[in-house]
């Protein structure tokens, strides 16, 4: 009963017999060639060490989310390619969006011109939409706005800069991600190097956005980034814009295009602004409710590189808790895009 | 039509493929938890377990097409979630100061250094390991896949497939410097 067992024969039940999941017989023979044998012993020790790694399984909440964020992940293209790219009930909206971004295209080349006319000084410039050369279509705009440069005191979103958009809550070691300011040239003036967008149809920055509380963050001179700098945008810079706490997946769809102008509009150039436009426009027709929040330019692989942040969530209320990071190379929308997803941190 | 439930992994691919999104969430609900353990064993981190989980997930999605069945599905995928792994460490090591931030809610205070360093010296021994060793290692050990499973789905016979394996693991214990066992059998050849 007890025949002796070649390596062979051995190494194929190592596994089970770790696992325990020989009967008695078949451990005893395993155990005594074990016994005698080095090079088989030597297996054994390596495929315990491979089983004493922990395993864990996903909670159900993450399962939920990993399914959503995989399918996220998939380009619209892709999901077409895959069969994906049923019509959602978003569509109709996203088509709205659409246009209305190609209107806001306009309406930031306005906002460029006012910043510049304002100087940033003292933060009076006031742009009226009644007609004016646009960088990004070179067309005349009149569509009854009107854009106000100067933040309130009171506006939350000053306030989280204030305190501490200097760096983010990244774990101890990690590469700042340099968010910089310019100094401030007046008591009312705030409008530096970060800042919340202008445009934004008809609505103006000393109006509340959504409940009020928050707005897009365009981050300048993000310096050189990373791939892992990317994912700690979104994973830490998003809750200093203070989004995932505060927005819904309908509030991202109402507010999607007037927050993507706003970024646009607080670009440093009408190119750049042009490009937020353009590739911002193409997150927002995929098939989830996004929320632009950061927009930035830095220098990703020794090309200059857009990015832009977006939050969304998988629950139908909310809040939005999951992030999209996309990078464009040269800000090249039509280039293949860098993608980082994940969970907000909370 | 079938519920997704019902249907064989085959068959889920297929009704995916033609545009189901039922198929695609069955598909991802049957076999997440195994991508999912093996990523948490590489990674030692939910999040990025989840991050790397994700990562093979989509590259499978996008290769779907391509997938010959000549071995089951879960083995496929399994194959591609030792590889996005192994991209998803690549790239994680370029910034050694992330990723063990959660290893303290998976383990007692004590266990945490051992199982840090464990892993470590592990994923290290497991990325010296030639590629068909390492391969077949990780499915085998780890993924609990037959050995027939294996060869069916690298083309090689299993005989090859189980040579590697045990090849593979003593590689992985001088890797690992583990305590030499001596004694030597007197049919070792």
């Amino acid at each position: 009963m007890n025949e002796p067992m070649d390596h062979a024969e051995i190494s194929e039940q190592l596994r089970a017999f770790a696992l325990g999941e020989l009967s008695h017989d078949q451990a005893l023979r395993v155990r005594t060639h074990l016994a005698g044998c080095g090079a088989c012993t030597n297996e054994y020790r390596a495929l315990e060490s491979l089983l004493q790694l922990p395993a864990e399984e996903p909670t159900e909440l993450e399962s939920r989310r990993l399914r959503a964020q995989v399918l996220a992940a998939l380009e619209p293209s892709e999901q077409a390619v895959v069969g994906l790219g049923k019509p959602s009930p978003f569509r109709a909206r996203i088509a709205q969006a659409l246009g209305a971004a190609a209107l806001l295209a306009l309406v930031a080349g306005i906002g460029y011109v006012a910043t510049n006319l304002s100087g940033g000084s003292d933060g009076g410039g006031v742009a009226e939409g009644g007609a004016a050369d646009t960088a990004g279509g070179g067309g005349v705009a009149d569509i009854g706005f009107e854009l106000h440069f100067r933040r309130p005191q009171s506006d939350p979103f000053g306030t989280t800069l204030d305190q501490s958009v200097e760096e983010p809550p990244a774990p101890e070691g990690a590469e700042d991600l340099t968010v910089e300011q310019q100094p401030k040239e007046g008591a009312d003036n705030d409008q530096g190097s970060v800042s919340g967008g202008g445009a934004g149809g008809a609505r103006t920055l000393d109006e509340p956005v959504g409940d009020g509380q928050v707005r897009p963050l365009y981050v300048r001179g993000a310096g050189i980034l990373s791939d892992r700098k990317l994912a700690l945008v979104g994973r830490y810079g998003l809750p200093l814009v203070l989004f995932p706490q505060t927005y819904t997946p309908a509030d991202a769809t109402d507010l999607q295009t007037d927050f993507l102008a706003r970024l646009a509009n607080a670009a440093e150039t009408p190119e750049r602004s042009d490009r937020i436009l353009e590739c911002g426009s193409a997150v927002l027709a995929r098939p989830h409710p996004v929320l632009p929040a950061l927009a930035t330019y830095g220098r990703l692989d020794n090309e200059p590189t857009l990015v832009m942040a977006f939050a969304w969530t998988d629950a139908p209320d909310g809040p939005l808790d999951q992030f999209m990071v996309w990078s464009w190379p040269r800000g090249d929308c039509a280039a293949a895009p860098g993608y980082r997803a994940g969970f907000i941190n909370r | 039509m079938r519920e997704a439930s019902d249907r064989s992994d085959d068959l889920l691919l297929d009704d995916f493929l033609t545009g189901e999104q039922e198929a695609f969430d069955e598909l991802m609900r049957r076999h997440e938890a195994r991508i999912f353990a093996l990523a948490f064993r590489m990674t030692g981190s939910r999040a990025d377990a989840l991050d790397a989980t994700q990562d093979t997930f989509v590259a499978a999605f996008r290769q779907a097409h391509k997938f010959r069945k000549d071995a089951a599905f879960g083995t496929w995928l399994f194959r591609i979630g030792i590889n996005a792994c192994k991209d998803f460490l690549r790239k994680r090591n370029r910034h050694p100061w992330e990723g063990d931030e959660q290893l303290e809610h998976t383990a007692a205070p004590g266990d945490v250094e051992r199982t840090a360093s464990l892993r470590v010296d592990i994923v290290r021994a497991l990325e010296a390991l030639p590629e068909e060793y390492r391969e077949a290692v990780c499915m085998h050990d780890l993924g609990g896949i037959p050995y027939e499973e294996i060869a069916r789905l690298s083309g090689a016979p299993v005989g090859t497939i189980k040579s590697r394996i045990s090849r593979g693991r003593r590689r992985l214990a001088e890797l690992l410097e583990l305590p030499a066992a001596t004694t030597t059998s007197k049919d070792e050849t």
